[in-house]
């Protein structure tokens, strides 16, 4: 009887082990490797050019995004193929429009870029010779926050090798382009990155911004901010719009890194700590992330 | 008279205790002369002891204007560490103190010329100019293996 009980016992323990113990094929030793952005270059496109085929026809552009693409991997950094994010497009028909510039953003957005580069190259003819300027641009796809721009020249030269000269323009520009770009991440390193927060309320709500709610009965949009100011990073929160049915926070700053645990984290948690709240105050509500950006629907 | 005597060396010493007391900061007499994606040259002006601590004063003042100010006119326009060089340094004692009184900034030296002869200064001191050609790249990667710089990204 003994032995049985022994038996089930270890049958029991080994269960419990397996179940609940971490996963030794990626059992990291409590290393936590900070996430880093995705980065993509993309080149510039005026309204109807077609963003599909002016890479294709201009090999200037072409050189220019891998003289750009080359700086971030001197800096030991890899960036996302905006070439084979394209044709990846293509063969998914993810383009729904014709408008070129709906491609683009349906582009950036397919590639779950954080960061993009764009690259606009203008190439010159000159009696004094032929010259390339390039214009680089670095955006936050969510909050449309500038990272870096710079101008960048090749000379003027009594040649038409304009590959040559596109990348003598990138040269010009690229290392204080990525010194300023990592200057920009090491605020974000220290102060936080920017998250949107969109906070609206479904047709049936009978819930408004100006409802009383909790136990001081405070107008829900005063009770929100107070929330944000205890919980943005630093304290850092700028509000684009409050209106009756609508609040928006263009620029919640939130860590890199959870401050009591060092794990990455991410605006989706910042959502599950807004969830939270709203449960709190007896508010049920809907949670969308996308990117950086946070839809709640009050409901 | 005697009084007069103590007077003047009390006076001496706390004059001569009060400028020990100041800190000298290096000159930042680097001018950008050329540069390319790795390498970046400049024309630096040292002054030491003789000849040879001034030639190694004029090199480490590239690195202390790269490190700290940024260089006007070149591709490193910011400071590479940061512009606070007492905490910067500071923090990364053991690094500095290797790069600085080891010698070690001698390994991202491809060369240094010294433009002319050296000249006598106040306090019998010498100065003298010269071309410092700086491996860039190297530099940025040794700072990024050690931990003074973050890696590109987060």
């Amino acid at each position: 009887m003994n032995r049985i009980k022994v038996f089930l016992l270890a049958i029991i323990s080994l269960f419990t082990t397996a179940v609940f113990a971490q996963n030794k094929a990626i059992d990291s030793g409590g290393q936590v490797v900070t996430v880093q952005p995705k980065i993509m270059v993309i080149p510039y496109t005026k309204e109807g050019e077609d963003l599909r085929t002016i890479l294709e026809q201009d090999e200037n552009k072409r050189i220019a995004i891998a003289k750009i693409k080359e700086g971030f991997d001197s800096r030991g950094f890899t960036t996302v193929d905006f070439v084979a994010k394209l044709k990846a497009a293509k063969d998914n028909n993810i383009f729904t429009s014709d408008n070129q510039t709906d491609i683009k953003t349906q582009i950036v957005e397919m590639s779950g870029a954080d960061v993009y580069v764009q690259a606009e190259v203008i190439a010159e003819r000159g009696q004094s010779g032929n010259s390339v300027k390039l214009i680089l641009t670095a955006y936050e796809c969510s909050t449309g926050n500038s990272l870096s721009n710079k101008v960048g020249e090749s000379g003027r030269f009594y040649t038409d090798d304009f590959n040559k000269l596109s990348s003598k323009a990138v040269e010009s520009c690229v290392d204080d382009f990525l010194n300023v770009m990592q200057a920009k991440f090491t605020d974000i390193v220290n102060n936080g990155k920017s998250i949107i927060i969109d906070i609206s309320f479904s047709p049936e709500s009978k819930y408004k911004m100006s409802s009383e709610v909790g136990e001081d009965g405070l107008p829900l949009s005063d009770v929100v901010e107070m929330w944000m100011e205890e919980n943005a990073f630093k304290n850092n929160y700028h509000i684009q719009v409050t209106t009756d049915v609508k609040m928006i926070f263009d620029d919640v700053r939130i860590p890199l890194k959870d401050q009591s645990t060092g794990n990455n984290y991410n605006p989706n948690k910042f959502g599950l700590e807004m969830f939270k709240f709203f449960k709190k105050l007896g508010i049920s509500i809907g949670r969308d992330v996308k990117g950086s950006t946070i839809y709640i629907t009050i409901k | 008279m005697k009084q007069l005597v103590r007077l003047f060396v009390v006076g001496v010493s706390v004059l001569m205790l009060a400028n020990s007391c100041r800190t000298i900061y290096p000159s930042a007499e680097v001018n950008y002369l050329s540069g390319d994606e790795q390498t970046l040259t400049v024309r630096s002006v040292g002054v030491g002891n003789d000849k040879e601590k001034a030639i190694i004063n004029a090199e480490q003042k590239v690195f202390d204007v790269l490190f700290f100010r940024g260089l006007p006119q070149s591709k490193q326009k910011i400071p590479m560490v940061g512009s606070n060089e007492s905490e910067e340094k500071s923090k990364h004692k053991d690094y500095f103190d290797k790069f600085y009184d080891g010698r070690r900034h001698k390994t991202f030296v491809m060369s240094s010329i010294p433009m002319g002869k050296a000249t006598k200064i106040k306090g019998g001191q010498k100065q003298i100019a010269v071309d410092v050609k700086v491996n860039l790249s190297a530099l940025r990667n040794d700072l990024e293996t050690f931990g003074v710089v973050r890696k590109f990204g987060y």
